[in-house]
């Protein structure tokens, strides 16, 4: 074998691992729902607080926030019953973001109860746990995008922390949106082009 | 050793298929059989000869059980696998640098 084949053979073992990992590549549907159902709270607490619309706040997360996480039950069954491979990557991914969850649903919840927070700094809390998540992700998955949006995650969080307001509804719907819905999208977009160039 | 031998290149994975699958299985904790198909483009019978002899190298396990009554094998690469692997392609960097 000369260098030149050894070369040719290094780069065939590159291009199928570069290959399989487009296929590990998430779905993306979890972020947009997840997404969209935070900025339907934050625009409907916004609209709240700065029209005077009389809503039980307790309800709406519950509603909202029992929405995702039966959707990521069922979209996480689901998959466990398709899904031809695993990878030690992807289970940490998921017990990471499993984790942020947890987190977020408990402070959420459980701080405006008990008082353990401001009710106002959930929001920039939930913005640097989220931040952790992406910048873990952005590791795991080697996507530049995604760690740097652990940036503007936390970017966010310093505002909202330094300047307290109604406004932290439209802002942290704003970086949802740019940081979250988007990149799922994306994430969506290519997800569906590697299923039907698989024809799936 | 001082000049390199690339017949000490592992005759099991210096194969093509061999290779693919390797390489497959290395980014993954473990993947199915229908998965490998599409990914290394081969037909049953060849992909299933080629992971028997990876099998029997004691490269890779496999795991056998039912989904919705239809059968279905993970393959996972082993720790002697990986090593072997790790070493094969050592061993083609080594061939570049010389």
């Amino acid at each position: 074998m000369e260098p030149i084949d050894a070369q040719q053979e290094l780069a065939f073992i590159r291009k199928v691992m570069a290959d399989s990992r487009t296929a590990i590549s998430d779905d993306g549907k979890g972020l947009i729902v997840w997404g969209t159902l935070v900025v339907a709270g934050m625009v409907t607490m916004y609209a709240s607080f700065q029209f005077g619309y009389p809503i039980s706040k307790t309800l709406l997360w519950a509603v909202l926030i029992g929405l995702g996480w039966v959707y990521t039950i069922f979209h996480e069954m689901q998959n466990r019953k398709t899904k031809r491979f695993s990878t030690f990557g992807g289970r940490i991914v998921g017990s990471l973001w499993l984790g942020c969850g947890v987190v977020m649903t408990i402070v959420g919840f459980l701080s405006p109860m008990t008082g353990a927070l401001k009710p106002w700094a959930i929001i920039p809390v939930s913005s640097l746990v989220i931040g952790i998540g992406y910048l873990v992700t952005g590791v795991v998955y080697d996507d530049r995008w995604t760690r740097f949006s652990a940036l503007g995650w936390w970017a966010g969080a310093i505002v909202m922390m330094l300047w307290p307001g109604y406004y932290l509804f439209l802002l942290f719907s704003a970086m949802m949106i740019i940081f979250q819905i988007v990149p799922g999208v994306r994430l969506y977009q290519q997800w569906r082009l590697h299923q039907t160039s698989e024809g799936r | 050793m001082t000049d390199f031998d690339y017949q000490q290149l592992d005759d099991i994975i210096h194969s093509r298929i061999r290779l693919a699958i390797m390489s497959l299985l290395i980014t993954v904790d473990e993947a199915e059989f229908t998965f490998l198909r599409e990914k290394v483009h081969a037909t049953d019978g060849n992909l299933g000869m080629h992971l028997k002899k990876l099998e029997d190298a004691g490269y890779v396990s496999v795991k056998k059980e039912f989904v919705k009554r239809k059968p279905a094998s993970a393959y996972a690469l082993t720790q002697m696998g990986r090593k072997a692997f790790e070493l094969y392609v050592e061993r083609l960097e080594h061939m570049i640098r010389r």
